[in-house]
């Protein structure tokens, strides 16, 4: 079985490589510039997946935040780690290619309007998360806070949204693309989501095998029936 | 720089992220065997 599920990954991850090498392929080869920023404006093919992933990253820890409040099961609690983490990471992503674009289109690197504000604030959220996760000792309270906070933390996602279309700011709200700028950016969403999915699974099933491997009691999580029968007395 | 030099280092700053931190979970988990390896072994 564990062969099995190597074979899979394998596959799985070739087919990523694959597709990430067939965008990479057609953005130099097929995509034409933009009229008016020229070559820079390629940056958004990645810019935007990766800000759509961002969120649905965080949608998870939110989802497996709820799992773990509704079922006290560890299982969520690992899933919500890893999301997290991934979305730490392309939150990264997203604000290091939106620098790199603000530098070439606005001649600034950072400015702090109400898209990219909210966007740095989503990155420390979940910064802090990990951080906080990482400062509390007991495996139970340790999740019981992840999750209230992990809840909490994705009020910010539609402020990210919103805020270009709610509010003036340097940030575009929507970009005009042609037939082929679309199909460019369709074909981006295919590896950047293939690689978030497949970063989530690997970090989970790594949680999960540190868990199995490490004794629970030297991770804070004192046995079920002792902590019920302690809160009954 | 130009347009196209942005463009590149836009790219390789956040597939290489990706990149990366998928390489660190490959050795983590290569590390992770090993260890559960050792000690089954020691048992």
């Amino acid at each position: 079985m564990p062969q099995q599920n190597n074979g899979l990954l394998r596959a799985f991850w070739a087919v990523t490589l694959l597709a990430l090498a067939a965008a990479v392929a057609v953005l130099i080869a097929y995509t034409p510039d933009e009229a008016t920023m020229g070559p820079v404006q390629k940056i958004f093919y990645l810019h935007l997946p990766l800000a759509i992933n961002t969120f649905l990253a965080c949608l998870l820890v939110f989802v497996a935040s709820i799992g773990y409040l509704w079922q006290r099961s560890v299982w969520w609690d690992d899933l919500a780690v890893a999301g997290a983490k991934v979305a730490v990471l392309l939150c990264s992503g997203v604000l290091i290619t939106g620098m790199i674009w603000g530098k070439s289109a606005w001649g600034l690197w950072w400015t702090w309007s109400p898209r990219l504000t909210f966007s740095l604030m989503l990155w420390l959220l979940y910064v802090v998360y990990l951080t906080v996760r990482a400062s509390v000792e007991s495996g139970q309270r340790r999740a019981v806070v992840g999750a209230v906070y992990g809840i909490t933390a994705f009020l910010d996602v539609p402020l990210v949204w919103l805020s270009a279309r709610l509010m003036p700011d340097i940030h575009p709200s929507s970009i005009t693309l042609s037939g082929e700028m679309k199909l460019t950016l369709a074909l981006w969403f295919l590896p950047v989501t293939l690689m978030t999915f497949g970063l989530i699974i690997a970090r989970f099933r790594l949680n999960r095998i540190i868990r199995d491997t490490t004794d629970e009691t030297q991770r804070g999580f004192e046995p079920v029936n002792l902590h019920v029968s302690e809160g009954i007395a | 720089m130009t347009g196209t030099q942005y463009a590149m280092a836009a790219y390789i700053a956040g597939l290489g992220l990706m990149l990366l931190y998928g390489l660190t979970l490959w050795v983590e988990s290569r590390a992770v065997a090993h260890r559960r390896r050792k000690d089954q072994s020691e048992k």
